[in-house]
């Protein structure tokens, strides 16, 4: 299957953005609601399923929307072709503060298990498939839940991850235990795997909660400092709107002196 | 000897591993990949790996360190196990177990949600379809002393909206037809008048019966009326206004628990029982009893034929389809009636009742 080659640029140190540039022809594949910008001469194209030929007929198209929608996608994705006669760049931006990955899937060997939600964008040609997980302790205490996704084809693939990323190849054998939720994306050699934390002290006390995530080598593994859903708990519970409190907030100067003294909330 | 391609990972390899051609040779697994060719070692172990333990890895160490060569499921696995050597065939029934020990827990585990998720699911479809059975079963359990209660309920809410009158000749006429109706009854009657112009009548729970002065106006006798009441007591007797919440009570909690708590219990409730959403099952139900109950009282059933045509004539302006409507329609109920009130035998008892009078004594319709 020909794959698009593109080219492309990451800007941005914490809160990225990747301009792709697509020769003449060329197409590439953004998930729904990322794309930033486009220059003129890009024609945008609403397509059922993952837009990959892959999927045959009908039939396979209806597959693949389902699959999308399984892993909380949209049912379109949206195909980016350049109409122009030069070279035209587009732009999709990372919807949260992280890193954006550039994963060159020829050189992974064709497949990619990555955390669902985490794809950004695509060469044309890339498969968007769902991986289930089948084993029933990883999913339901892997951090990662019983839906992946899978990323099939030997173009090159933009997957994001929240915080800072930490991208390591792991010799055979070779174990890393992780904390639930901070997996992003994994080549299918490696074996992803629970263990429990070991003590039941550990496991009340300790905050880590119940199991660890083991990664087991061969292979190369891309973990994520900060999941948007730990982020997004930091932020609800320090929201005052949501009931949080304004803890850190307290300066002699602000109105919240008072109620930073006495340790209550200052919302009013 | 079949080839088949892999992809190995070890020492002196690209960490990502790299893609090798395989090939048994005398016992013997010989990997090929772009830049070296390596043998498998004289130990190898075998098991099931990678995502979903999906593939088979197969690892053995060497001097410079382990190497692991994944052999992906289908063709290349077949092509693998059909040359394996008998000496590793152990091992490999020993992977192979643990891929589909894998697979059928994956099974389970799917049955066990669908199971899960589609046993209230069937439950409460079941209760849906055969929700009046389930209601009139719940209902035998409320003392009538509650519904007595839910009775003061709508008569506090009715008497929010309309003036009702409970005394008077026209109050009186009720109460003497209507007691005469209901014989050795749970419930103790209150027979209400409303000041209000719609040939209407209705029963809460508990025994109110609330008639409506502009259906006074309309009949033409006190039997007519009689029919009417029969009809109305018929529901509160049948219980009908109780069943009707413990359904819709039922479809709250259903809808609850499928994780939609849009409905706010207790007011609209009380509008249900105002708005007297009866099933046609139950209007039939309450026919069919009032008629027995006019008949047991000697008043002549006839006359609930004659009102039926009454509001027949009154609503062919805004006819429904008789499916759309709640109530059957009254052609259809008279017709029915009609069969079985000339199959019964009088002699019928007049009602003592100076119509005429009672009539003079409704309050004036502006």
């Amino acid at each position: 299957m020909a794959m698009d080659v593109v080219d492309y640029e990451i800007f941005g140190s914490e809160m990225q953005y990747i301009e792709v540039e697509l020769d003449p022809g060329e197409a590439a594949v953004g998930e729904a609601g990322v794309m930033m910008y486009m220059q003129d001469g890009i024609q945008m194209d609403t397509v059922f399923g993952d837009g990959s030929s892959q999927q045959g007929g009908f039939f396979g198209k209806l597959m693949g929307a389902g699959k999308r929608l399984i892993t909380g996608e949209g049912l379109f994705t949206t195909v980016f072709h350049n109409e122009a006669n030069g070279k035209r760049r587009v732009a999709f931006a990372a919807p949260y503060p992280g890193k954006i990955v550039p994963m060159d899937l020829a050189q992974l060997g064709g497949t990619l298990i990555c955390q669902k939600d985490s794809f950004l964008c695509a060469a044309k040609g890339v498969a968007l498939g769902i991986a289930f997980q089948k084993k029933l302790g990883v999913g339901l205490f892997g951090g990662e839940g019983f839906i992946m996704q899978k990323l099939d084809g030997d173009g090159m693939a933009f997957v994001h991850a929240g915080g800072t990323l930490m991208e390591r190849t792991l010799a055979p054998g070779e174990t890393l235990r992780v904390d639930t939720g901070c997996v992003v994306a994994f080549q299918p050699s490696v074996d992803f795997d629970i263990q429990f934390v070991g003590k039941i002290k550990s496991a009340i006390f300790g905050g880590e909660g119940l199991f660890f995530a083991t990664l087991r080598g061969p292979g190369k593994i891309w973990l994520q400092s900060l999941p948007l859903s730990r982020l997004a708990n930091r932020i609800i519970l320090s929201a005052p709107a949501a009931g949080g409190r304004s803890a850190d907030q307290g300066s002699l100067l602000g109105a919240g002196v008072l109620g930073g003294l006495l340790g209550g909330d200052s919302d009013d | 000897m079949a080839s088949f391609t892999g992809r190995v990972f070890g020492p002196g390899l690209a960490g990502t591993g790299e893609v090798a051609q395989a090939q048994w040779q005398h016992g013997q697994l010989r990997l090929q990949t772009p830049s070296l060719s390596l043998d498998m070692g004289v130990n190898p172990h075998i098991t099931g790996g990678g995502f979903n333990a999906e593939q088979l890895r197969v690892s053995w160490q060497a001097p410079e360190g382990e190497f692991v060569f994944f052999v992906d499921a289908g063709a290349a696995q077949a092509a693998f196990v059909a040359d394996l050597p008998p000496q590793w065939r152990a091992q490999l029934a020993g992977a192979q177990r643990s891929q589909s020990r894998v697979r059928a827990r994956w099974r389970w585990g799917i049955a066990a949600l669908v199971l899960c998720l589609s046993v209230p699911l069937a439950a409460l479809v079941a209760l849906v379809v055969r929700s009046d059975a389930v209601a009139a079963w719940v209902v035998q359990w409320v003392p009538p002393a509650y519904e007595a209660k839910l009775g003061d309920l709508v008569l506090v809410q009715t008497q929010a909206q309309m003036r009702l009158i409970d005394s008077g000749p026209a109050v009186e006429a009720l109460r003497q037809m209507g007691e005469k109706l209901v014989p050795h009854s749970p419930y103790r009657y209150r027979w209400l008048l409303a000041d209000h112009p719609d040939v209407n009548a209705f029963a809460a729970p508990g025994g109110v019966v609330v008639v409506f002065s502009g259906l006074l106006m309309a009949a033409d006798t006190p039997e007519e009326v009689a029919a009417v009441l029969a009809h109305e007591v018929a529901h509160a007797e049948l219980r009908h206004g109780l069943q009707g919440v413990v359904k819709s009570l039922g479809l709250q909690a259903g809808a609850v628990l499928l994780g939609d708590a849009t409905g706010v219990a207790v007011p609209g409730l009380l509008s249900h029982l105002l708005e007297r959403q009866f099933s046609r099952e139950a209007e039939t139900a309450a026919d069919a009893e009032g008629l027995r109950r006019l008949v047991a009282a000697r008043i002549d059933p006839a006359n609930m034929v004659v009102f039926m045509k009454k509001l027949a004539a009154k609503e062919k302006g805004v006819e429904l389809p008789q499916w759309l409507s709640t109530h059957p329609a009254p052609e259809d109920r008279a017709a029915r009636l009609q069969a079985q009130v000339s199959t019964l035998p009088g002699p019928w008892q007049p009602l003592a009742i100076d119509w005429a009078a009672v009539q003079r004594s409704l309050p004036r319709q502006p």
